[in-house]
């Protein structure tokens, strides 16, 4: 099954837009190295470009300043469907050694609906692949549900978005 | 390239003479630069750093030393060993506490280490902002020997945690040393033909050359530090001349160039990168036995101190005040990027727009690549808007036009 | 971290009535109190007499009873010289240095920033770190600001009103 995953990928070449909303480029430097020949994303049938209007995949990485919250949301609606959000690290699921700081709101999933949480500070290039490998799965089948090597698939609710500054 | 007439408001507003670029309420997009161009030629250029803002400096004053060594480590991914050093010595010093040697050596171990791995980092940045793919993909790979070692030594790969107040967390075995002296030999060896490239391979040369100027008496009056002061020829390093750790012990030299460009700092990069590799293996060499912590008292007392460090992109400012009691009541930071952002002010004003990637990669900034940047062109009644890739993509198909020079890949 | 610092006796000579205090609490390393009216000649001595090319940051501090700024320059020779200048909690206002010390152009909008201290004469006082939408008169470095759970400081509304903080 996840042989038949990667002819898709490498078939469609899906696009990661890579996002920083105010993190310390740890994790940032990470998703770099999985493009890097150790690590080797690009193996997949995956690329990381610059530009929203493209990309399937939407990696956050950072606990969301504030400065970046409405800047994250319009390229967010930028993206053609269908689109996916991965939240990076710590930081961007909860805010990370950022919770309770100022000028920080605290994790991607104030902002966006997250389908998937990469859990690391940072995540470690592998897991980074494996994070990303889940959500095209959901790509692929389009139904909402992680074709990860899981068994029970994961569903994620949509809730309504929070109202973001012009 | 979207074409907007801007209001007349906003095109007096642009006529003031203000140094660093007027804003423009017509744009109220959240953009990284803004550049104001006459075609080609840039005539003002202003960074916006807000988005970076967390408010780590408040966040210190309500963490005991020990909680916020662990935020403060997380203020750059990249240099992250620098600043937790730092704070560690600056509270030390205030506590009247002396760590062990070993200690010292150990911090001094990982601090080196992180310049390499930077200063690889870097060298593959600059290749793939001039368009040189291939450079960025061996020097990544290379990248991972000092990744895999630091994973050995602390645990993590990034954020290695490495420090506690007193001393380190972890100790060096025998194994680890071999490994790492082991991994630094091959290290020496590569480092070695990507300096010989950088600095002497002819398309290199003529790429870098002349681009990013950055005269002496600028670099001093501008408050640059690092790699990007001592490539206009300012001999100035802080393990030298404000010794901390181990520094006064290991031998090594101070490398500086006079292009007074970007050529010249990357030669100082490289040369670095060189120098790095030989004093971690000193140090690894020469590791004196002993403790590798002193227990730290629980409060400091009342007082303050100037911590400095050198961080792979220079010098590295905690100014910390402490009052009687376990947390610190003022804790400021000064980053070297910020210091170092006045000198892309300067070297890029009256250039092309093409140099401005690797100009701002050159003092080697803790930016998000993700930067979008704003163009308006007042005469010309244009603005538009680009992302980093476009500006890249844009500043390798002028070099390529217009001077020949290009990678193919 | 006891040793002397050899300069001291020549600065206390040389600033005489001057400085408030000069203190040395290691070599390398020295401390002067000024007033708003002496300390421009102060950074000048500094800077002629004492070769201190460099300006490393200029700081604000809240010390609760007033505001303090604080300067730190270096010298290769002769090690960090921090002036210090203590301002009044009610308008604090100190003239600007960046027509002596062109690097401090950056470090005044963010001391501006963070406590609201002025700095009359300085020729672009923007916003540097908060966002557009932090309100006009709040400083978050201060040591009695506490964020207002009512107003909006930037990044996402909730759908019900009001602001989303961590």
């Amino acid at each position: 099954m996840f042989e038949n995953l990667v002819k898709w990928a490498r078939k469609k070449s899906p696009w990661i837009l890579l996002f920083n909303s105010g993190s310390c480029n740890g994790c940032d430097i990470e998703v770099i190295a999985a493009v890097t020949p150790r690590f080797d994303i690009e193996r997949f049938g995956i690329q990381v470009k610059g530009s929203p209007r493209h990309a399937d995949v939407l990696v956050v990485t950072g606990p969301v300043t504030r400065q970046q919250a409405s800047r994250l949301r319009r390229i967010y609606d930028q993206m053609p469907d269908p689109k996916y959000v991965v939240a990076m690290g710590s930081c961007g699921s909860t805010g990370g050694v950022f919770k309770g700081l100022y000028n920080v709101l605290e994790g991607v999933d104030k902002v966006l609906p997250v389908d998937a949480y990469v859990a690391g500070c940072p995540p470690r290039p592998d897991e980074i692949i494996d994070g990303v490998i889940a959500v095209l799965g959901m790509l692929e089948s389009g139904d909402g549900r992680a074709r990860s090597k899981r068994k029970d698939p994961i569903r994620i609710e949509r809730k309504p978005l929070p109202e973001v500054t012009a | 390239m979207e074409a907007s007439s801007l209001r007349p408001e906003v095109r007096s507003l642009a006529e003031m003479k203000i140094p660093i670029g007027p804003q423009h309420p017509a744009l109220k997009e959240p953009v990284g630069f803004m550049v104001n161009v006459e075609g080609e030629r840039i005539k003002s250029l202003d960074l916006d750093v807000s988005y970076n803002h967390r408010g780590i400096e408040k966040g210190v004053e309500q963490r005991d030393f020990n909680q916020a060594l662990y935020l403060i480590e997380r203020i750059c991914g990249i240099c992250s060993h620098a600043h937790a050093t730092n704070f560690a010595k600056g509270v030390e010093e205030l506590m009247n506490l002396e760590i062990p040697k070993r200690a010292a050596y150990i911090r001094l171990i990982v601090g080196e280490l992180e310049r390499i791995h930077s200063h690889y980092l870097w060298v593959g940045v600059a290749g793939h902002e001039i368009g040189f793919d291939t450079l960025f993909m061996y020097t990544w790979r290379d990248r991972e020997l000092v990744q895999d070692l630091l994973e050995i030594i602390s645990g993590n790969r990034v954020n290695y945690a490495i420090n506690c107040l007193g001393g380190v967390r972890r100790d060096l075995n025998e194994k680890t040393i071999k490994l790492a002296l082991d991994h630094l030999k091959k290290l020496g060896e590569r480092a070695a033909y990507y300096t010989q490239l950088a600095t002497t391979e002819e398309t290199m040369v003529d790429r870098l050359s002349g681009v990013g100027k950055l005269p002496y008496e600028k670099a001093k009056s501008l408050g640059s530090v690092g790699p990007t002061a001592r490539g206009s020829g300012v001999d100035s390093d802080v393990r030298r001349d404000d010794p901390y750790l181990a520094y006064p012990e290991v031998p090594f030299k101070v490398i500086t160039a006079n292009n007074c460009d970007v050529l010249g700092r990357t030669i100082v990069r490289a040369g670095e990168l060189a120098q790095s590799i030989e004093m971690t293996k000193w140090a690894l060499e020469n590791l004196p036995p002993g403790e590798i912590k002193k227990a730290p008292p629980r409060s400091a007392p009342p007082g303050e101190v100037i911590s400095r460090y050198e961080a792979p992109r220079g010098e590295l400012v905690h100014y910390i005040k402490s009052n009687n009691t376990d947390k610190a009541d003022r804790f400021g930071v000064r980053t070297p990027t910020m210091a170092n952002w006045p000198s892309v002010v300067e070297g890029l004003t009256g250039q092309n727009i093409a140099d401005i990637p690797i100009v701002v990669a050159a003092i080697d900034p803790c930016l998000s690549c993700t930067s979008r940047t704003t163009f308006v062109d007042i005469d010309r009644h244009k603005s538009w808007v680009w992302n980093w890739d476009e500006l890249r993509n844009y500043s390798i198909r002028w070099y390529k036009e217009n001077k020949g020079i290009y990678w193919g890949d | 971290m006891t040793d002397e610092n050899p300069m001291l006796a020549v600065v206390k000579q040389d600033l005489g009535s001057k400085a408030v205090e000069v203190t040395a609490p290691r070599r390398k390393r020295m401390i002067i109190a000024a007033t708003p009216e002496t300390y421009r000649d102060i950074i000048k001595y500094l800077q002629d007499k004492m070769d201190c090319y460099h300006l490393s940051v200029l700081q604000g501090v809240d010390n609760r009873t007033n505001f303090e700024v604080v300067y730190h320059f270096w010298s290769d020779r002769n090690g960090m010289f921090t002036v210090k200048v203590a301002l009044p909690h009610d308008k604090p206002a100190i003239g600007t240095i960046t027509d002596i010390v062109p690097a401090a152009i950056l470090y005044e909008r963010e001391v501006h920033d963070l406590f609201g201290i002025e700095f009359p004469g300085h020729p672009d006082m923007r916003r540097l770190l908060l966002n557009d939408e932090w309100p006009k008169d709040e400083h978050p470095l201060r040591k009695d600001w506490k964020m207002d759970e009512k107003k909006f400081y930037g990044g996402v509304k909730s759908s019900t009103g009001g602001e989303k903080s961590g």
